[in-house]
């Protein structure tokens, strides 16, 4: 039973939020066309290995060329586009090699969720993207958390590797779904830092935190705990992690921080590659990761600060604040996460980043 | 040893390494499209549930049916009779 409705979750929620590039033709053509396959899968599914292995490499070629495309102006219309199609061949391939038994939930899955993200895509105004991204991102690592889960809750057991890929997914995907959300609210003001977040001792509950998740972890290969509550104690864990890490960093920071989740839910998505043992996620994940990290580290140059000072700095770390607003009320981590104007900048300066309409940039 | 754990990990360090080497330098309008791009892409976790669903689909009885109310009445029956 459990079997039957985690895989439901697994489908609906990578499906609710797919996550919708810039454009909007995305989220359509992704979820258009596996359904034009749907009838070609009368066909033995064990005649067709090689056609999936050429969709998967095909997909995974299209993927980086999508990829490399997107950091270059000229081409970077198109490379969306291509990314868009590279992910329907994949999930094509997909479907033509193992059938669509199942096909009811895979199809509400795609529709209620590539639906909702078109939806969403297209009526956000661009000034809002940065919480969208965070929005997506979030819902990303939630479905490589459910895919864990589902795939721990078949009847067939996990091998060792299968539960340590099980434990990875499960830990990343908790940690970007959390903290995405914490970033998506800080972006919209729904949250502002509480004080008591900003103690030093968080740095001890954080890495508590990470410890209980691994102890819990080498507990299940173990046999010291059976697989149920070891999984409960990781999720729960790495949930409060996600928490824990990101509400203490200022509303100006956020967008470095979502770089990094973004990062993040891409190893996240290498991790789920793991657990089905599909070497196309592993790919695509790992470069998704990669590419996040480099991304992340452009964004924080540009900001004029390091990246720890922005994951660890809080209020305690930060560089020299500008003028004093203690008097203004605000949120005391947003006030010290400002980007600082490295010292030959010309006056009036403005941050070199590409979230100029972001409102977490004010500047007062 | 070439199993399917190091064949994974080949691919996963040979991944972040084409990851790493695609992105040159970003011109900042790029930043926002790159990084919801990226988030696109990692949206092939979407492949990892319909294989589950698939590995589940197939475990099911034969008479498997998509609804949750109609699954619990078939095991309710078999539990009751």
């Amino acid at each position: 039973m459990v079997a039957l409705i985690s895989p439901w979750f697994g489908s609906l929620l990578p499906g609710l939020f797919l996550p919708t590039a810039s454009l909007p033709p995305f989220s359509l053509l992704t979820v258009s066309l596996p359904t034009v396959f749907l009838p070609a899968v009368s066909m033995p599914a064990s005649a067709l290995p090689s056609v999936h292995l050429a969709l998967d490499l095909g997909a995974v070629l299209l993927l980086a060329l999508g990829l490399k495309g997107l950091s270059k102006v000229r081409t970077a219309r198109s490379a969306n586009g291509l990314a868009a199609v590279a992910i329907a061949v994949a999930v094509a391939g997909l479907l033509l090699e193992q059938g669509v038994a199942g096909w009811p939930w895979m199809l509400l899955g795609l529709l209620a969720g590539g639906g909702l993200g078109a939806l969403v895509a297209y009526r956000v105004p661009m000034t809002s993207m940065p919480e969208v991204v965070a929005l997506f991102n979030g819902c990303g690592g939630m479905a490589s958390l459910l895919v864990a889960l589902g795939a721990a809750a078949l009847p067939a057991g996990l091998d060792l590797l299968g539960q340590l890929s099980v434990l990875a997914s499960v830990l990343v995907g908790g940690v970007t779904f959390s903290g995405s959300l914490v970033a998506m609210a800080k972006l919209q003001e729904w949250l502002a830092t509480p004080p008591w977040m900003l103690r030093p001792q968080r740095h001890a509950v954080n890495i508590g935190l990470v410890l209980v998740a691994l102890a819990a972890g080498a507990a299940l290969p173990l046999g010291l705990l059976t697989p149920a509550p070891a999984l409960v104690v990781i999720t729960v864990a790495s949930l409060l992690l996600g928490i824990g890490l990101t509400l203490p960093i200022g509303g100006a920071d956020m967008p470095v921080v979502i770089s990094l989740l973004n990062s993040y839910s891409g190893v996240a998505a290498a991790a789920a590659g793991f657990v089905v043992g599909s070497q196309l996620l592993v790919v695509a994940g790992a470069m998704v990761g990669a590419a996040g990290l480099i991304l992340t580290q452009v964004m924080c140059t540009g900001m004029n600060r390091s990246l720890t000072s922005v994951l660890f700095g809080g209020a305690l770390g930060a560089a020299a604040a500008p003028v004093g607003e203690g008097g203004s009320g605000e949120d005391p981590a947003t006030a010290a996460s400002r980007p600082v104007p490295p010292r030959s900048a010309p006056w009036p300066w403005r941050p070199p980043s590409g979230w100029c309409s972001c409102r977490a940039t004010a500047w007062r | 040893m070439n199993g399917p754990l190091s064949e994974a990990l080949w691919v996963l360090l040979l991944g972040s390494l084409l990851g790493f080497e695609l992105i040159g330098k970003v011109p900042p309008t790029l930043h926002t499209p790159l990084m919801s791009g990226a988030n696109a892409i990692s949206g092939i976790t979407l492949l990892a549930a319909l294989a589950l669903i698939g590995q589940a689909a197939s475990l099911a009885c034969a008479c498997w049916a998509p609804w949750p109310w109609a699954s619990l009445c078939s095991t309710w029956w078999e539990v009751s009779s």
